[in-house]
């Protein structure tokens, strides 16, 4: 286990590095190079010029990038131009709210998945299975921010239930105080998920189900509930956790979308703000700090299943 | 993803005793290929709605001709059925039907040739990986494991930042930030069929690198290809509409049909739904009908696998 | 052991059809048959003979899409008929079942105690804690060493032979009166194997449960059957004691399937074994003559066509580096077919990638026609590689599935760009006949073929462009004996035709004994013994050579007899 850690971490170490080799490149792809980024669109050359030798950008690159990665190490990550504030410290505040959202959508969302999956592979080629499965593609074929749009309509104007706007506030207690306003904004992320893992979780119950040990399961007089209960549905985990690393960009994606509709205040709305108004520390802060949570989630994901599977717990010893 | 046929059994081989599964003793024929495609009736659904949405996209505007360069702010937000506007009319003026028709072109076109051009780059990409295997694979999975930690829609609104966003832009974007998920697949497909009996035998006896991948990788690859190809051009099209939504996608007077929700939304609460539903269940049945397209091709080609 | 008693278990005009894409498939067809109290029945056939599908009928475990008639009794009681609840209660009780896979019989993530366990709980014996020590003592029962320690081990922790035995001991859990054994032994190596069914003898005798043993292996059935049935095509042929069916088969089909059971030499009694080593080689491979002249058989020609000296290769992984082939010499002379045997982890494979210049040893020299295949540049190693054949094991993955048989062939001709391309088309024709396909064959797809007909496909590529090594590695292992013998033939056929030599990598002696001039026999990457293979056979000087020949069962009950007995003396301590 220990060695499987080590080399997981260092992975994940690579693979943040080449993170952010790529954000260093996008920050030199910008129209005017970083200076522009900086400084915002209504630099001047002279202002350019002057910030350019200041930050030593008429060094050669990889003398840049060595200094970038340095100030990244220092949690510098610039600052913005329009909020005049340190990148970092709107990263640090609005991050958790961000985790909280995507967090409370996902596990509501697997509440739901998990279990319709496995009971969709106990009923397979039923008509309701059918229908789940048709359902499922629909929503997942259906824009966050139209499924969105229509929750709104419905539960916020027509069925005045919930607000259409997200619990505000600056500090995560404020949003959690309200959690009504939440019900909304986590829904809307929560469909996709559903539908996008109950497929998986369908997926593979039914591979296992099919596999020799079931057989076996069944040859000893275990009742089918108890073959699927005791047997599959642990084995049918072991993909599912490592889709869920695989999901983590899209569960990002999505709340991006969802803070947008819901003027939530999280890390997905300062984005969209930031785009906006070409605010590039932001931008380019945000995309970082959120790939680096994503490599660290997929790597949590990796552990889980190390967790679950003795296998690879004792390839990896 | 387990991304390999099943190996093939002989006409006179057992019957698969496992249960739940069908047995395994039909032989594969091209026709029973066709068969099992068309057996699921929601792929066959998806494609026709395909076509039909195509035909109303490209050859509709020939048949119902509407300005959709020019605003009119004097018809701006009529009703549908007013003045001859069947759906009616957005915030300037425009002719929603008419638009949903210009719409439509510009989110199928980006759909398609960003998907593609992401299939073909993932493809290079999976199969050099996977067939070399070793360093060079390490080395090429690191950077698609970087790549894919940035979500990208996040990736594409710092592009439109960057640059003004048109349809070509976003073709190349879109296919530049989504090659990653099929180059992870062909990749773990190469992988597994570089050990298999025909490439080795021919590696043996003096045949390329090069034979390997193009007779033997490739071609038996396709299956998972084209079930991701397809998957893809579903995902580029909602990619393409969160864009728009977002509103740093095509600008006017080019439109699609996220632009036109994004358009619509302060309208919307406002009662005029006609400014957002039709776009809104245009999205929904063109990708949910490549979606289901997806499915019927992997019935086809038989490939199992967990990605969806 | 035939009991007038009434049977344990009985078919009475039993049939299944499976309903496919193509139709109805009829897999049994009125198939009568009883199972006694205490007797080991053994149910034979080859591949769709229906055998599988009859003894999963008796614990209600058919498939989903199977239509069943006629009547299974299990002590009386219809099993055909009986509700999900009732069938719950007989499985594992009343009747229970060994599978052939042991790797993948077992639930990855639950720990073998548990399982066994499970059959207790399930039927309510025992409450959990009890079950949990009885599973202790089953596995001592069936021979696993530490129980105490094991049923606390996940099943990759275990071995295959002890996957086998955590199986059986789920079977006996509750003293069933029927153990269905679907290929027991199939997936496990000849010495495990052996001791897999001294174990279930053992406990035939102990505790009178009666077997129905379903196996493809005649071996098997001489060895531990006290009756056999014969199916073939989904109907029973012949039914009768082990030893009138074996020794005098009453049917045709039985006969054939006995006669292409490739045999072992008897052993000589005598073990230093030297007494017939005179013109062994030569008089050796019987169907293999030897063609060549006796001169090129001495090996002093510097280019043999292979010659592999001290090689050594190692796998790093998972922290420390595993020695998979230790300092192996092997040289084959033109001409000349030598064996190399082994069981699985000997490193056998391993050696044949070596010499296919497909694996570069860490250490040692691999020439191929007297030159290093890696030390070549391009151009020259190509000229050395065209001089090779190859036929692998897989014949679901020797040929490419989307590329017509012709092209498949062909691809040898292409890759060394020789011929035109209608000269090609005519050359696989040739090739096609050669190895007994019609010329037709070229069109179809690998997937239209038999097993045999696509390892005879992979012969007549690897003959393609007259190679000077052959090299097959088990290219007839996933074959029914029937179709095997039929591959042998041609194999042994086209080499008096072409001489060309052979590396031919095999589990099976019998198989090498019939095939080659000589043999070597690799244990845990080691060749423990080299030398002409009738002498080998019959007069094995290594201890290790003589269990796995003894450990190899033979299709003649009387003479199984004799060598389960050496066996039995030569044994190690049954750690399998």
């Amino acid at each position: 286990m220990a060695r499987f850690l080590v080399r997981r971490v260092l992975q994940a170490v690579i693979v943040t590095v080449i993170v952010t080799v790529i954000v260093f490149a996008l920050l030199h792809a910008l129209p005017g190079g970083p200076a522009r980024g900086v400084l915002g669109q209504q630099a001047t050359p002279e202002q350019i010029a002057a910030f350019n030798r200041a930050q030593g950008l008429d060094q050669p690159i990889w003398t840049q990038y060595w200094h970038y990665l340095g100030r990244l190490v220092q949690g510098d990550l610039g600052e913005s131009f329009t909020l005049n504030a340190p990148v970092s410290q709107l990263l640090a505040n609005r991050l958790p709210k961000t985790l909280l959202l995507t967090m409370a959508s996902t596990v509501v969302a697997l509440l739901i998945a998990l279990p319709l999956g496995v009971w969709q592979a106990a009923r397979r080629n039923s008509v309701l299975d059918y229908t789940a499965t048709a359902l499922a593609i629909i929503v997942y074929s259906t824009p966050v921010f139209f499924l969105g749009l229509i929750l709104i309509m419905v539960f916020a104007q027509a069925i005045p239930l919930f607000p259409a706007q997200a619990p505000q506030g600056d500090a995560l207690g404020d949003i959690l105080a309200d959690p009504n306003a939440l019900v909304l904004p986590v829904v809307t992320g929560a469909f996709a998920t559903v539908a996008a893992f109950s497929r998986y979780m369908r997926s593979a119950t039914l591979d296992n189900l099919a596999e020799d040990y079931a057989r076996t399961a069944r040859a000893k007089g275990t009742s089918e509930r108890r073959v699927l209960v005791r047997h599959v549905v642990r084995n049918s985990l072991v993909p599912v956790v490592t889709m869920l690393g695989y999901y983590i960009p899209v569960m990002f994606g999505g709340s991006l979308v969802v803070e947008s509709m819901f003027n939530y205040p999280g890390v997905g709305f300062l984005f969209w703000n930031a785009a906006q108004t070409s605010d590039f520390p932001v931008l380019l802060g945000v995309v970082l700090v959120i790939a680096i949570a994503t490599v660290v989630g997929s790597m949590l994901a990796d552990i889980a299943q190390a967790l679950i599977d003795p296998r690879v717990r004792s390839v990896a010893v | 993803m387990s991304g390999s046929r099943p190996d093939q059994l002989a006409a006179d081989d057992e019957p698969a005793p496992a249960s739940g599964h069908t047995p395994g003793t039909v032989p594969r024929r091209r026709g029973t290929a066709l068969r099992r495609f068309t057996r699921n009736r929601l792929a066959v659904a998806g494609l026709a709605v395909v076509a039909v949405l195509f035909l109303f996209s490209f050859v509709g505007p020939l048949i119902y001709d509407t300005d959709q360069v020019h605003t009119d702010l004097a018809a701006a937000n009529l009703e549908p059925g007013d003045d001859g506007h069947p759906l009616g009319t957005d915030d300037v003026g425009y002719d929603v039907l008419g638009r949903l028709m210009v719409g439509g072109q510009t989110s199928l076109v980006i759909g398609l040739a960003a998907g593609a051009l992401a299939t073909v780059i993932g493809t290079a990409w999976g199969a050099v990986a996977g067939y070399l295997g070793g360093r060079v694979d390490a080395v090429m999975m690191r950077v698609v494991d970087a790549g894919i930690a940035i979500p990208a829609l996040f990736l594409l609104l710092v592009a439109s930042a960057i640059t003004t966003p048109d349809v070509p832009m976003m073709i190349l974007v879109m296919g530049l930030v989504s090659w990653l998920v099929p180059a992870r697949l062909v990749r773990a497909e190469a992988l597994s069929l570089k050990t298999r009996d025909y490439v080795l035998t021919l590696r043996a006896i003096g045949g390329s690198h090069r034979r390997a991948i193009v007779r033997h990788i490739v071609p038996n690859a396709v299956g998972t290809m084209m079930v991701n190809a397809t998957f893809q051009v579903a995902d580029a099209i909602l990619l393409v509409a969160y864009v728009s939504f977002l509103g740093m996608g095509v600008q006017p007077p080019a439109t699609d049909w996220g632009a036109m929700l994004s358009k619509g939304v302060s309208y919307a609460y406002s009662g005029a739904w006609w400014l957002i539903l039709p776009a809104g269940v245009l999205i929904v049945l063109v990708v949910a009908s490549f979606n289901f397209i997806g499915d019927g091709l992997r019935d086809m080609f038989e490939v199992r696998g967990k990605n969806r | 052991m035939t009991d007038t008693t009434s049977p344990v278990l009985s078919y009475r005009d039993f049939g299944v059809t499976f309903e496919t894409e193509q139709g109805p498939v009829q897999a049994v067809r009125s198939l009568d048959l009883d199972v006694f109290g205490g007797e080991v029945l053994a149910l034979v056939g080859e591949s769709g003979s229906g055998k599988t599908v009859t003894s999963l009928a008796a614990l209600g475990l058919l498939p989903g899409g199977a239509r069943v008639g006629g009547r299974v009794e299990l002590g009386g009681d219809s099993v055909l008929d009986m509700a999900p609840a009732q069938l719950q209660r007989l499985r594992g009780a009343r009747a229970s079942m060994v599978f052939q896979e042991p790797m993948t019989a077992l639930n990855p993530l639950m720990r073998v105690g548990d399982q066994v366990a499970e059959v207790l709980t399930n039927h309510g014996v025992l409450d959990r804690a009890a079950a949990g020590e009885r599973a202790v003592e089953l596995l001592d029962r069936v021979g696993i060493p530490e129980p105490k320690r094991r049923v606390a081990q996940y099943p990759h922790e275990l071995s295959g032979g002890q996957r086998q035995r955590v199986m059986i001991a789920m079977a006996l859990a509750c003293d069933p009166q029927l153990i269905v054994a679907d290929e027991p032994t199939t997936a496990l190596d000849v010495t495990v194997q052996a001791e897999v069914l001294e174990l279930l003898r053992d406990l035939r005798r102990d505790l009178g449960v009666a077997v129905l043993l379903v196996t493809h292996n005649m071996g098997v059935v001489a060895d531990i059957a006290d009756r056999v049935a014969v199916m073939y095509r989904g109907e029973l042929i012949e039914t009768g004691p082990s030893e009138q069916v074996l020794l005098r088969p009453a049917h045709d089909y039985t006969r054939t399937l006995l006669q292409a059971v490739p045999v072992l030499p008897r052993l000589s009694e005598d073990h230093t074994g030297a007494e017939d080593a005179a013109g062994a080689e030569d008089a050796a491979g019987a169907a293999v003559s030897a063609s060549v002249d006796a001169g090129t058989g001495t090996d002093t020609g510097t280019d043999a066509a292979l010659n592999l000296e001290a090689v050594t290769v190692e796998y790093r992984g998972r922290g420390d580096t595993f020695r998979a082939v230790d300092a192996v010499d092997l040289r084959i002379e033109a001409g000349r077919f030598v064996g190399l045997v082994g069981e699985s982890g000997s490193g056998k494979s391993t050696v044949g990638r070596c010499a296919l210049g497909l694996l570069r040893p860490a250490s040692g020299t691999v020439r191929l026609f007297g030159q290093d295949p890696h030390a070549l540049r391009r151009r020259a190693a190509r000229s050395v590689r065209r001089r090779l054949g190859v036929v692998l094991q897989d014949p679901g993955a020797s040929l490419d599935p989307r590329m017509p048989v012709g092209e498949c062939v062909a691809e040898p001709m292409v890759v060394h760009r020789t011929l035109s391309r209608r000269d090609r088309d005519a050359r696989v024709a040739e090739l096609l006949e050669s190895v007994h396909l019609p010329a037709s064959t070229a069109a179809r797809h690998p997937h239209e073929l038999s097993g045999g007909q696509r390892q005879r496909v992979s012969l007549a590529r690897a003959l393609a462009l007259d190679p000077e090594l052959l090299v097959a590695d088990e290219p007839t292992s996933a074959l029914d004996v029937s179709v095997q013998a039929e591959v042998l033939e041609v194999l042994a056929e086209l080499q008096r035709r072409y001489a060309f030599a052979c590396l031919f990598i095999s589990h099976d002696l019998a198989v090498v004994d019939s095939l080659t001039h000589r043999v070597a026999v690799m244990r845990l990457g080691r060749i423990v013994e080299e030398g002409p293979t009738r002498e080998v056979l019959t007069a094995p000087r290594d201890p290790y050579t003589r269990r796995l020949l003894t450990a190899a069962p033979v299709p003649d009950p009387v003479e199984q007899h004799a060598r389960r007995q050496s066996w039995l003396g030569l044994r190690e301590a049954p750690a399998a």
